[in-house]
């Protein structure tokens, strides 16, 4: 009898069985890299403490993790939104970067524009930037059914390299040794929130974000198309979906919230461009996105966490030197117990549905 | 062209290639059996790290490239348990190795250069070349098929070992028909999940050699994410060669001139910035995605179809 | 006394939330055809998977030869001389017929295979089971019908003693279940013994020498076939008397509601490509189209709903060209489909039943204003239509993967003929219901006749279409073989016209 009352309230709140897995992830993650740090000779608590007061601890810390939370978010958005129909873009990488170098471009011509307009004009280009690579991808697959998985990792290698030759060549900062633009004027930056850190107004565009994909998914008919195609499409071309219609906007749709991050970045955080500017934000989206089982909570929650990854494994580097690249082993430990845990979530949502019919 | 600038590319070119051989043979062999391996550059990356690594304790290059293998067999295996075990998503399997290997050898690599200084991390020998001598000497055919290595008549031979095996041998039929329809190998009497450990397990094994191969004969060292995406071309020259042994050997030998012409512009110093002479193989890769469509797919009809057993 | 070779004591399987066989004890004489006969979800195949190896029985014993077995593998059964043909076969389409009969078969000493002396066995025993089949063919390029001998050559080849066949005729002509029929009694008199899993009463009758009828997971009973009555085992099977027989009022065609003329549109296979059908459809009749599954049905439903774009020909509703109009327009048109498949077209099973309800009518009002979804006017509409059409299910915000067929089928009928449509075009809607079920369809599918729409009723259980239908055509390779009065044309001839062959007078 009792057990039927936890049945019928997992039921209900079958988000518990998943944040229940998701937590175990993380502790396991956290038990790998605790033990590497052991066995690299670093007391793994000391380690961990710094992990902490880097990325929650203090208020420095703290928005520097918001800080990381903005891009992430909108990548981890772009990547969610297009799996949502059915359309594997593993280039937000790349659209990262076309994002950034147009809002880049973007900046250095703002010159007297007024502040709103100058802060603004940028952000909209890196959109477009983003969306205009994807678009790449995405004419490929409508036209020539090309797989858009390796397009769009070929595109990223290929952005990386443009980047490259740009900062190197046409717009290296003459006055600096290092290869990498003028860094953008003061007008055109997000303005800082928070006294004694570097948290900026990004945070706001990314959330908002957030909730507008949220309700263009759940509340628009558009919205009902795209979440229909990628359920089902042969169901979607019986509803009579418009199909390509719909995978041309959510291709675009995706590549803008990558590029949306590259110019948050550009103008909150780095303010010039460089190799290395993504630092894998476009790939770290897609592990986020997995990891809030593609929902506006699961991502908002996942983005946080890594987000604090990434500033509590800095930490822990300046604190008792733990190699950064840590990161991506807890983050890689991680994606792959999420994956497994999906199937164990499935089995015991299975197991909580009563008198279903064979 | 003069003939030995065509001559010093060509071989460039079958040097270059012979990774991409390795993991391409790697990921035929597991898609074959109806798995997806999109971890081939992780894999890659840590057969790099560890056929260095243990090169570099151990001063010999056998159990180097036997320390690569192992690590190949156990991310392979890995690999497959969680795809094949639990049949969850094998693209977000194989990013999440992916990122975990990128982790684990910048890692150790760190951890190995703040413990040597910068001259102790080379390899002091690397695999050579065993045909020397007047063959050699002979313009085209000497550079590429003699001033090679044993990893590169080695993977050549496995394609031709592949081809036979998959069309003549009763195993090899068996393992065509799990990647075609798991369902009805079973009935069969085929056990359709050993064919998919052993394939996705050896694949892994094949993908960490390519890695290997580049450590081990072409630079002397490891550097972080040095494998660039060879791996996710290697999965590109599948597509193109239509899943035959042979399409994908003559599609890696393209993709390895591609990168000796980009290596050779670089060299030549003709002008062009060597960021795009970079571009190159990925640009091929996405000429070649286009170029292969319209005509019907020859993929394994059950890839990246998870199998689970229902009793 | 027969001799017993194979002996069911209490075997028992249940999957979550179903009993697929409760103890059931069963008995199978050496050299005899013995039917299953019982209605989708009986467990007669649950039975024959345990029985092969596929499944683990959750309780009870196999005898075998009068011994107890523990099959855990089809390797396992192969061993005892069992051999099973599935309803969907076990087939590799890309591989040759020799290599899928001799697939898995273990060699003796080296794993190379002896090709040209494994072709000559495999010919040789097709050509004991008076087979006409040519090794060498890519069995993708088979005919249903020479398919299914494929699988029987590839069980005999594995050494069956014991086969068994899981409904093999639904995917048959009439007369290619003839030649089926004829292939096991020659199995039978070289002393093979056989268990004949099927629905369908009429085939029982003629080929099995016992019958054993499950319901529920229970085996009911097991008689001989003499003495037997179709009744009586119809009654057997649904556990109560059933009258199928379809009463009708005398059809009123009006005027043409939906027309076809000179379509050709493009299947998967030759076989399926439409090649200039012509035919009309009046407001108040049905029109049956009866065939083998695989001969267009596919392509002309798909032209018709404006999923698939014709190559030539034009499909007229009421009139009006409507070949260059997309599935929306065509929808507006007072035009309805419920596909075959309705678990992955006519519904979308992670969808809650009230945005199902919403599928081909989320875009308008109630359940849309301006762009924005309108979840109230989706829910007030799904609990109506599901109370109308008796749908059970705990409420509208159930998924519809958790409905039994029966009420997915319901709910995809409420939801395209609530709109009352003009034309509806049925596809295969009673395929894997129970008889209360179909029943059912059958009898909305009747009413909407009487209305006044224009009904096109393609189906490939002939029964069916047959009862349902005024009027009756013929699919065969994408061409119209002909057209037949339901009421009085003979079985033999329409099954003569789905085999591609003119009536001979």
């Amino acid at each position: 009898m009792h057990n039927q009352k936890l049945k019928a309230f997992l039921r209900k709140r079958s988000f518990l069985i998943t944040g229940g897995m998701a937590l175990i992830a993380i502790l396991l993650a956290m038990l790998v890299g605790g033990v590497l740090i052991m066995l690299i000779g670093i007391d793994p608590i000391l380690a961990y403490r710094y992990f902490f007061y880097g990325a929650f601890g203090n208020i420095y810390g703290f928005g520097e993790t918001i800080n990381k939370f903005t891009p992430l978010l909108c990548c981890a958005l772009g990547f969610s939104i297009a799996q949502k129909s059915g359309f594997f873009n593993l280039g937000g990488e790349g659209q990262f970067y076309a994002g950034a170098l147009c809002a880049a471009l973007a900046a250095a011509n703002m010159g007297s524009a007024s502040p709103i307009v100058g802060i603004a004009l940028p952000v909209l280009a890196g959109i477009v930037g983003g969306a205009v690579l994807s678009s790449i991808a995405g004419a490929l697959k409508i036209l020539f059914n090309a797989n858009e998985l390796l397009s769009t990792m070929m595109l990223n290698y290929i952005m990386q390299y443009l980047i490259a030759l740009l900062v190197s060549g046409a717009l290296k900062n003459p006055n600096s040794s290092m290869e990498q633009t003028v860094p953008i004027p003061d007008p055109v930056r997000l303005p800082a929130l928070m006294e004694g850190s570097r948290l900026h107004a990004g945070f706001f565009i990314a959330l908002a974000a957030l909730l507008l994909v949220w309700f263009l998914h759940q509340r628009t008919v558009l919205g009902f198309e795209m979440r229909l195609s990628g359920m089902n499409p042969k169901s979607a071309r019986y509803a009579g979906v418009n199909e390509r219609r719909s995978l041309i906007i959510v291709i675009l749709v995706s590549g803008a919230l990558a590029g949306l991050g590259g110019a948050l970045e550009l103008q909150g955080n780095q303010y010039k461009l460089m190799s290395g500017f993504s630092n894998n934000f476009g790939f770290d989206g897609i592990g986020i996105a997995v990891m809030g089982q593609y929902t506006p909570a699961g991502i908002f929650l996942s983005t946080l966490l890594f987000a604090a990854l990434r500033v509590g494994t800095g930490s822990m580097q300046r604190g008792v030197g733990v190699p950064t690249p840590i990161l991506y082993i807890l983050q890689g430990v991680i994606i792959i117990s999420v994956i497994v845990s999906n199937y164990f979530v499935r089995r015991i949502k299975d197991s909580l549905v009563e008198g279903r019919d064979a | 062209m003069p003939v030995s600038l065509l001559d010093t590319t060509l071989g460039m070119a079958v040097r270059m290639s012979t990774p991409y051989l390795f993991a391409a043979l790697g990921g035929l062999l597991a898609q074959r059996s109806g798995v997806y391996n999109f971890a081939l550059e992780g894999m890659m990356l840590g057969g790099a790290y560890f056929g260095y690594f243990f090169t570099l304790l151990t001063g010999n290059l056998l159990l180097g490239i036997l320390g690569a293998v192992i690590f190949g067999l156990l991310s392979g295996w890995l690999l497959a348990f969680i795809s094949i075990r639990f049949g969850v998503s094998q693209m977000v399997v194989g990013l999440g190795m992916n990122t975990l290997f990128m982790g684990l050898t910048s890692f150790c690599s760190r951890l190995l250069s703040n413990s040597r200084d910068g001259s102790a991390l080379n390899l002091d020998r690397l695999i050579g070349n065993i045909i020397s001598g007047p063959a050699a000497e002979i313009p085209v055919i000497g550079s590429v098929l003699c001033s090679q290595n044993l990893m590169t008549y080695l993977i050549i031979a496995l394609f031709v070992f592949y081809a036979w095996f998959t069309r003549r041998t009763e195993y090899g039929l068996a393992l065509r028909a799990v990647g075609e329809n798991p369902a009805a190998s079973q009935t069969a009497g085929i056990n359709v999940f050993r064919y998919r450990y052993l394939s996705v397990i050896i694949s892994g094994a094949l993908a960490a050699l390519g890695g290997a191969y580049l450590t081990l004969t072409q630079v002397s060292r490891f550097s972080e994410n040095m494998t660039n995406g060879r791996g996710w071309i290697a999965i590109a020259a599948i597509c193109l060669g239509r899943w035959s042994p042979a399409g994908t050997f003559f599609s890696c030998l393209l993709f390895g001139l591609a990168s000796a012409a980009s290596n050779q512009i670089q060299v030549l110093n003709i002008g062009i910035p060597y960021q795009f002479a970079l571009m190159v193989p990925y640009i091929l890769a996405i000429l070649a995605l286009v170029s292969i469509q319209g005509k019907s797919s020859h993929g394994p009809a059950a890839l990246g179809k998870p199998y689970m057993k229902n009793r | 006394m027969p001799q017993e070779i194979l002996r069911f004591e209490q075997v028992s399987k249940f999957f979550p939330g179903v009993v697929a066989n409760d103890k059931v004890d069963l008995t199978i004489y050496k050299g005899e055809i013995h039917s299953l006969l019982g209605e989708n979800g009986a467990g007669k195949s649950t039975l024959m998977n345990i029985l092969y190896g596929l499944y683990k029985a959750d309780g009870g014993q196999i005898y075998y030869e009068g011994r107890p077995v523990s099959i855990l593998s089809p390797n396992d059964a192969l061993k005892h001389g069992i051999g099973m043909i599935h309803q969907h076969f076990m087939l590799i389409p890309n591989f040759t017929v020799w290599e899928n009969v001799t697939l898995g078969q273990k060699m003796e000493g080296s794993p190379v295979l002896p090709v040209t002396q494994l072709k000559q066995k495999v010919q040789e025993i097709a050509g004991q089971l008076h087979m006409n089949i040519d090794v060498n063919q890519l069995v993708g390029e088979l005919s249903v019908g020479v398919q299914q001998k494929v699988e029987i050559l590839k069980a005999i080849y594995r050494g069956a003693r014991l086969l068994i066949l899981d409904e093999p005729t639904s995917v048959l002509t009439p007369q290619e279940s003839e030649e089926l029929f004829v292939t096991l009694d020659r199995l039978k008199g070289d002393g093979c013994t056989i268990i004949f899993i099927s629905h369908k009463l009429n085939e029982v009758m003629s080929i099995s020498d016992r019958v054993s009828v499950l319901r529920d997971g229970h085996l009911i009973e097991t008689r001989d076939k003499e003495g037997c009555t179709p009744a009586m085992m119809t009654a057997l099977m649904v556990g109560r008397d059933v009258n199928l027989a379809i009463e009708k009022k005398p059809c009123i065609p009006g005027e043409v509601a939906l027309e076809v003329r000179d379509l050709c549109a493009a299947g998967e296979t030759h076989a399926s490509t439409l090649k200039h059908i012509s035919f009309q459809v009046r407001a108040g009749e049905i029109v049956g189209i009866a065939g083998v599954d695989g001969n267009g049905q596919g392509a002309l439903s798909n032209a018709i709903a404006g999923i698939q774009k014709p190559e030539s020909g034009t499909v007229l509703f009421r009139g009006e060209d409507v070949t260059a109009e997309n599935v929306r327009r065509r929808n507006e048109r007072k035009f309805s489909y419920i596909p075959a498949d309705r678990r992955g077209e006519g519904l979308t099973l992670d969808f809650k039943l009230f945005e199902n309800i919403a599928l081909t009518q989320y875009y308008k009002e109630p359940c849309s204003k301006k762009g924005l979804l309108n979840f109230r006017g989706m829910r007030e509409r799904a609990a109506a239509y599901m109370k109308d059409f008796n749908v059970k299910a705990p409420n509208t915000e159930a998924e519809a993967r958790n409905l039994s067929g029966g009420n997915q089928q319901k709910l995809v009928l409420a939801r395209e003929i609530l709109k009352r449509p003009d034309i509806l075009l049925v596809v295969q809607p009673t395929w894997g219901l129970d008889i209360g079920a179909c029943e059912f369809v059958y009898q909305k599918i009747v009413e909407e006749r009487d209305r006044g729409a224009a009904v096109l009723l393609i189906s490939t259980d002939l029964e069916e279409v047959r009862n349902l239908s005024d009027r009756l055509l013929v699919l065969f390779e994408g061409q119209i073989m002909g057209e037949v009065d339901p009421a009085v044309a003979r079985v033999e001839d329409i099954g003569q016209l789905m085999a591609g062959s003119q009536i001979q007078q």
